[in-house]
């Protein structure tokens, strides 16, 4: 099958790959019928992740059609319509039987490469370092799914697939974000980033009930689509002397009652605490430009929520003062997307939330690098470059 | 003489003695929690079956008779093989298995079971005593070497766990790479 590899920094390619096979009783194998790229994929991209190897396939954000499912696979079946989360769950854990699928203790085949620095192994995850499991991705023509019982979420017919793709990994994470600050009808939260997570967010918060969400970005058609599409109030960064003032402003004085960073590791900014991490992060002395995660801490109201859904090394310099004395609730995780997808499944059937808009542009898998570089650079308003095998 | 004396990786003289002219061992503890109960496990330790498939990435045991186990560690020429006794003095709460003659790489293996707070099964602790080189060279060996020993017996641990909570260890066999298929490392 074809499938967009790994090469080195910055080096993608299409490359002809072995088909996957069932190699469990509990794995399904997919025909992938629409995958997009994630932000997160950037950051191995463009090397600040280790454990990539040459010739990973990747890609972890996708739906398509079963077409074999091992001998022990009984609640769906070939030819079922799937959306499947990025992060991998086994279901009987004590992590997934909590709902916290990305934390599950056995779909890691790596998990002694992870535990020097986490302590403890995450889930795996496809197409996203061998730390992360080292699983093939999903830009490709199939994909292995484990325990598929857990892990394919079939789509209602009523559902599209655009629709369905971006439950993957997009719209749960953005709605699980919402879903940590616990929205009360008068709040206010604000949101960096208005990417594809960052959009997702913001349309969640207001579909919680948040008074009033406020988008942070830099590029004005991703502002444009969180005012008319998510229905939020923005802030261009570049335009303004102090992003937490305007918040301030914006809010009597009081800072938003949760702040969300969906930015992550390779925030831009424009201070000198961005031109600090700029150079730190280019001589390799630290993985990660945390400007905006810093803004969402100081902007933050006193006993607020800090919601963070950017993706990070072993970050330095974080404002630890900042969060204890402003008594800040810090939550975060990967998505538990297992936890969401029936519920986004249902407000797409339901015609609650529409995430489709996201993808703005269409390629064939053959054409893939050249959809990161578009999204790399955000060419042409691209939000989301989505692959068609 | 290093002194090597880390929180649950120890050096151990094998017969108590001095450091000069003394067997030296180094004992790798590591623990992990098993939603399952204590008699499962126990059961399921004794089966050598279930210890070949989570000691795959090193080792086979197999079966011999009256409670003894013959294990097999390939090297990059040849093999070491020995035979162990398994001493079973409590039941549902340790197992070991004890070298007989001959040369080894484990001079004693035990694991050792207790329940887990609530629900959460049970605490599930691997012991591996290995055989190693004596003296200055073999102490200067082990501090390169502790850490892979470590992960080692996490792994062990790691995929007994896997196998029991779900039926299967998680693989990357036949994983689809421009490498070529099967992917581990």
């Amino acid at each position: 099958m074809r499938a967009l590899c790994w090469n080195g920094v910055n080096d993608l390619r299409v490359e002809t790959v072995p088909d996957p096979e069932i190699t469990s009783p509990r794995d399904a194998i997919l025909r992938v019928k629409l995958s997009t790229a994630c932000g997160s994929d950037l950051h191995f991209i463009d090397g600040y992740l280790p454990t990539m190897r040459e010739g990973d396939v990747i890609g972890h954000e996708f739906m398509g059609e079963i077409t074999a499912v091992g001998s022990e696979v009984r609640s769906v079946a070939v030819g079922d319509r799937v959306v499947v989360p990025s992060f991998i769950g086994c279901g009987n854990c004590g992590y997934c039987q909590q709902d916290l699928w990305s934390l599950c203790d056995n779909t890691n085949p790596n998990a002694e490469l992870q535990t020097p620095i986490l302590g403890y192994p995450t889930a795996g995850i496809y197409g996203y370092t061998h730390a992360f499991g080292g699983y093939a991705g999903a830009h490709a023509g199939y994909v292995r799914v484990p325990h598929a019982e857990e892990n394919c979420f079939p789509v209602p017919d009523e559902v599209s697939d655009e629709q369905a793709l971006f439950a993957s990994d997009a719209w749960a994470t953005g709605y699980m974000g919402a879903d940590f600050c616990d929205i009360h009808p008068d709040d206010v939260v604000a949101v960096w980033g208005c990417g594809g997570v960052g959009l997702m967010a913001q349309q969640s918060a207001s579909l919680m009930g948040a008074e009033r969400v406020i988008g942070i970005d830099r590029f004005p058609e991703r502002l444009r689509l969180a005012r008319e599409k998510a229905g939020s109030e923005t802030i261009d960064y570049t335009a303004v002397e102090s992003v937490v003032d305007v918040l301030q402003r914006m809010t009597g004085g009081r800072g938003p009652d949760a702040c969300i960073d969906a930015v992550g590791m390779e925030a831009h900014g424009t201070g000198i605490g961005y031109a600090y991490d700029r150079v730190k992060q280019a001589l390799r002395l630290h993985t990660d430009r945390g400007d905006a995660l810093r803004q969402a801490i100081v902007a933050c109201r006193k006993g607020g929520t800090l919601s963070i859904l950017g993706v990070y090394g072993v970050l330095d310099k974080f404002p630890m003062g900042v969060v204890m004395n402003k008594g800040l609730t810090v939550r975060t995780a990967q998505q538990h997307g297992q936890r969401y997808v029936p519920q986004l499944l249902d407000h797409a059937a339901q015609g609650q939330m529409d995430p489709s808009y996201l993808a703005t542009h269409r390629f064939s898998l053959e054409d893939a690098p050249r959809g990161y570089e578009m999204f790399k650079h955000k060419e042409d308003g691209c939000v989301r470059p989505v692959f068609v095998p | 003489m290093p002194n090597y004396d880390r929180s649950r990786m120890v050096f151990v003289t094998a017969d108590g003695g001095t450091l000069e002219g003394a067997t030296r061992a180094t004992e790798i503890e590591r623990s992990i929690t098993i939603r399952a109960s204590e008699d499962e496990l126990y059961r399921l330790w004794r089966d050598p079956q279930h210890l070949s498939r989570i000691m795959d990435h090193f080792a086979t045991v197999t079966a011999v008779d009256g409670g003894r186990h013959y294990w097999v560690i390939p090297l990059p020429i040849g093999q070491i093989a020995w035979n162990t006794r398994t001493v079973a003095e409590h039941p549902s709460e340790s197992l070991r298995w004890e070298p007989l003659a001959g040369p080894r790489i484990f001079d004693d293996v035990s694991v050792h079971f207790r329940p887990a707070p609530g629900d959460r099964g049970t605490e599930v602790t691997l012991r591996i005593r290995f055989a190693l080189p004596s003296g200055i060279v073999g102490c200067v060996v082990m501090g390169r070497i502790d850490t892979g020993l470590g992960l080692l017996v996490n792994t062990v641990l790691r995929r007994s766990k896997s196998l029991v909570e779900t039926g299967e260890i998680p693989t990357l066999a036949h994983n689809p790479s421009a490498r070529g298929s099967g992917d581990t490392i």
